[in-house]
C-alpha cells in the first residue's frame, strides 16, 4: 500500500519536529529516513502510525486520508526501538496478541491462531521458543518477536523504529541481512528510521535524509551518497572536507589555484566546495591545476589510511583517505609535498551553507566507521 | 532473601572487628525483641492466661462477634473501593499528562499527613448533627455518623494513599510503551488495560490492597471519633478491644487483640511471600 504525506507539520511548544514535510511512498518500497537525533524522524514515524498527531498535514494510505483513523484501526505494524515485548506474555502469546483482541466476529478461530503464529515464529526462525518470557531472550531475538508481533495482524504498512539500535555490531549485520531478504520475500511497504547512514544505504530503496524537521534529500542509496542535494548531506553522509572558494565565469578558483574541471552552472561568487575524503587523487611533488599541500599526519584504519592534509591558508587539516595499496604505491609519509586534485565534488554557493554549518555545530557529522 | 545472596560480596564490606559488628547485630535483635517481639507474645500470653475456654468464649461473645462481623464489612466496602480508586488515580497519573496532576498526587497524600482522628472529626464536623450537612440528613433520616455508614467513611479516607502509592512508581518505571504497542496491535482501551497494564501490575495491586486491608481492618483514631462505641452496632475490632480493656475484662480483650494480631502476622506472610514472587517476576524478565 502507498503512503503518501502532505505538508505535515508538528510542533512541541516552541520546538519544530516537523517543518512541511512531503514525502511519498510507493506500494512495496523500503525507505530509509535518515537524519541525526532531533531532526525529526520518529516524530514522522509516529505520526504515520497515528500515535502521534501533526498540527497540519495529511498522510493517505493508498489515497484515503487516515487522519480520522485511531492507530488502532490503522492496520500499521510498528516495531518499537525498545521492542516494547508484553513482559508478562510468552514468545507465543506476544506474537498472537493481535489476533487474540479483534472483536469476535473477525477473530480466527484457536486453531487458525495456533497456526498462523507458528507460522509467523517460523519466519523469525524463533519456533523453539515460543515458550520462553521476553526476559529469557537475547537482544537480536526480541527484535525478531517483535517483527513477528507486528507482521501477525497482517499490517498495509510496516514502521520500524530504530529496529538496530539496541544491538551490538555483530548481531545488527546478521539481522539487517535477515530483515533486507524479509522485506523482498513479503514486498510489504515498509519505513525505517535510523541515524546510521551505513544501515539506510544497506537496506533502503531510498533514502530520506531529514534534518533539522524538514527532508533534505530523497533518493536511492547510491544517488544520495554520490550526488548530495545540500551541504548537510554532504557532511552527514560520510562526511566531506569544506573548502571556501570563489567562482569566475565558471572556474573555481581554490587558495589562489585554479581548478581544471569547470563549476556548476548557476554557480558564482563565494561558495563551498564539499570533497569526501575518498576523493581527493594525491600525487607525490606538485602539479598544474592541482593545490599544494604537506602531509601532517597518518593514521590506518585497517583497510584504508588516514592523512591529515595541511593546505596553506586553511585553518583546520584536510583529511583524505587512500586505500591501503595505493598509499604504499605513492610511498608517502608526514611532511611529504603533495599536489592534490578533487575527483569528484559537489560546490554549493555561500549563502547556503551557513545553515549546514550551523546544523553540523550541533551534531558533528558522522564518519563511516567500520564495524563500529 | 535472594537480593541479598546475589549482593553478598566477596570481601565484607567493612573491616570492623567481629566483636563491633556483633554487638550491632546484637543491639538491633534486642530491639527488636523488646519493642515487637515480646509485646506480641504478650498478647497471646495475656489472652491464654485463663485458658482455651475462657479464650473461646471471650472470642464467640456476641457483642465480640458483632465486632468482627462490622470490620469484615467495613474491609469488605472499603478495599474495594480504594482497589477501584487507587487503579484509577494511578493510571492516569503514570500513564498521562494533565494539568493539576502534582496537586492530584499531593491530594492522595494527603490522609498520610493528617492526624486520623482529625480524619474522624472531619466527617463529624460535615455530618453530625451540627454539622454542615447534619439538619438536611436529619430531615431525611440519614444517619451517617454514629452509624455504619461513617465508620465507611472514615476507613476509606484512611485508607486512601495505600493502593495508588504503591501503584503509581510501578506504573511510571513501566511505561506507556507497551500500552502503544498494543494499541498498535489492534487493541481496545479496555483490552490494552485488561490485558496489558492490570498483568504487568498484579503483584503491586495484591501488595497495595494487603496493605489497604491490615489498615481498614485495624484503624482506630477515626474511626474511634465517628463510631459512638454503640457495643454490638457499632463496635469495630480495635474498638471493642479498647471498652473491654477499660472494663478490667482482660482476658476477653487480649483474646480478640490476638485475632487482630493473627491478622497481622498473616498479612506479613502474605506480603512475603507476594515480594518473593514480585522478585522472581523481575529476575525472569
Amino acid at each position: 500500500m502507498s503512503v503518501e504525506i502532505r505538508g505535515l507539520t508538528k510542533r512541541f511548544g516552541s520546538y519544530t519536529a516537523l517543518g512541511g514535510v512531503d514525502l511519498a511512498v510507493e506500494d512495496g518500497a523500503f525507505y530509509a529516513l535518515l537524519g541525526p537525533s532531533g531532526s525529526g524522524k520518529t516524530t514522522l514515524l509516529r505520526i504515520i502510525a497515528g500515535l502521534d498527531f501533526p498540527d497540519a498535514g495529511v498522510v493517505r494510505f493508498a489515497g484515503e486520508d487516515v487522519q480520522g483513523r485511531d492507530a488502532r484501526d490503522r492496520q500499521v505494524g510498528f516495531v518499537f526501538q525498545h521492542y516494547a515485548l508484553f513482559r508478562h506474555l510468552s514468545v507465543f502469546e506476544n506474537v498472537a496478541f493481535g489476533l487474540r483482541v479483534r472483536p469476535r466476529a473477525a477473530r480466527p478461530p484457536a486453531a487458525e491462531i495456533k497456526a498462523r503464529v507458528e507460522e509467523l515464529l517460523a519466519l523469525v526462525q524463533l519456533e523453539s521458543l515460543a515458550g520462553r518470557y521476553p526476559g529469557q531472550l537475547s537482544g537480536g531475538q526480541r527484535q525478531r518477536v517483535a517483527l513477528a508481533r507486528a507482521l501477525a495482524i497482517e499490517p498495509r504498512v510496516l514502521l520500524l523504529d530504530e529496529p538496530f539500535g539496541a544491538l551490538d555490531a555483530k548481531v545488527r549485520k546478521e539481522l539487517r541481512r535477515w530483515l533486507r531478504a524479509l522485506h523482498q520475500r513479503l514486498g510489504l511497504t515498509s519505513m525505517f528510521v535510523t541515524h546510521d547512514q551505513e544501515e539506510a544505504l544497506e537496506l533502503a530503496d531510498q533514502v530520506v535524509v531529514m534534518n533539522q524537521g524538514r527532508i533534505e534529500q530523497i533518493g536511492a542509496p547510491r544517488a544520495i551518497y554520490e550526488q548530495p542535494a545540500t551541504p548537510f548531506v554532504y557532511e552527514f553522509l560520510g562526511g566531506a572536507n569544506r573548502l571556501p572558494c570563489l567562482v569566475q565565469g565558471g572556474v573555481i578558483e581554490l587558495f589562489g589555484t585554479r581548478l581544471a574541471r569547470p563549476a556548476p552552472a548557476g554557480i558564482e561568487g563565494p561558495a563551498f566546495l564539499f570533497v569526501r575524503p575518498q576523493d581527493l587523487t594525491l600525487v607525490p611533488g606538485g602539479g598544474q591545476g592541482s593545490l599544494a599541500a604537506t602531509i601532517e599526519s597518518v593514521v590506518t584504519t585497517g583497510p584504508s589510511y588516514r592523512l591529515d592534509l595541511r593546505l596553506p591558508g586553511l585553518a583546520v587539516p584536510l583529511e583524505a583517505e587512500l586505500p591501503q595499496a595505493e598509499f604504499d604505491r605513492l610511498q608517502l609519509a608526514p611532511r611529504t609535498q603533495i599536489a592534490l586534485t578533487p575527483r569528484r565534488f559537489g560546490l554549493f554557493a555561500a549563502e547556503d551553507a551557513p545553515a549546514a554549518a550551523a546544523a553540523a555545530a550541533a551534531e558533528p557529522p558522522l564518519r563511516l566507521v567500520v564495524g563500529e | 532473601m535472594a537480593t541479598l545472596a546475589s549482593f553478598a560480596p566477596a570481601r565484607p564490606a567493612t573491616t570492623d572487628q567481629p566483636l563491633v559488628r556483633w554487638l550491632l547485630i546484637g543491639l538491633a535483635l534486642a530491639f527488636l525483641g523488646l519493642f515487637l517481639l515480646l509485646p506480641l507474645l504478650a498478647v497471646f500470653v495475656e489472652a491464654l492466661r485463663g485458658g482455651v475456654m475462657a479464650y473461646l468464649a471471650a472470642v464467640v461473645e456476641p457483642d465480640a462477634l458483632a465486632a468482627m462481623r462490622l470490620t469484615l464489612l467495613v474491609a469488605g466496602i472499603a478495599v474495594p473501593l480504594n482497589l477501584a480508586f487507587g487503579l484509577v488515580a494511578a493510571w492516569a497519573i503514570a500513564k498521562f499528562e494533565f494539568a493539576g496532576k502534582s496537586f492530584l498526587i499531593s491530594l492522595i497524600d494527603l490522609p498520610f499527613s493528617v492526624s486520623p482522628v482529625l480524619s474522624g472529626l472531619i466527617y463529624v464536623l460535615l455530618f453530625g448533627a451540627h454539622g454542615l450537612l447534619g439538619p438536611w440528613l436529619a430531615a431525611h433520616d440519614i444517619k451517617i455518623v454514629f452509624a455504619v455508614p461513617g465508620i465507611v467513611l472514615a476507613t476509606i479516607f484512611v485508607t486512601f494513599p495505600f493502593v495508588a502509592r504503591e501503584l503509581i512508581p510501578l506504573m511510571q518505571e513501566q511505561g506507556t510503551e507497551e500500552e502503544q504497542a498494543a494499541r498498535m496491535l489492534g487493541a481496545s482501551g479496555w483490552q490494552i488495560f485488561r490485558r496489558i497494564t492490570l498483568p504487568n501490575v498484579k503483584w503491586g495491586l495484591l501488595y497495595g490492597v494487603l496493605l489497604c486491608n491490615a489498615r481498614a481492618m485495624g484503624e482506630f483514631g477515626a474511626v474511634s471519633v465517628v463510631s459512638g462505641h454503640i457495643r454490638g452496632l457499632t463496635n469495630t475490632m480495635p474498638l471493642h478491644v479498647e471498652i473491654l480493656y477499660n472494663e478490667y475484662n482482660f482476658i476477653a480483650a487480649f483474646a480478640v487483640a490476638s485475632l487482630l494480631s493473627l491478622l497481622a502476622l498473616l498479612t506479613l506472610v502474605l506480603k512475603a511471600a507476594l515480594e518473593w514472587r514480585a522478585a522472581g517476576g523481575e529476575q525472569r524478565r
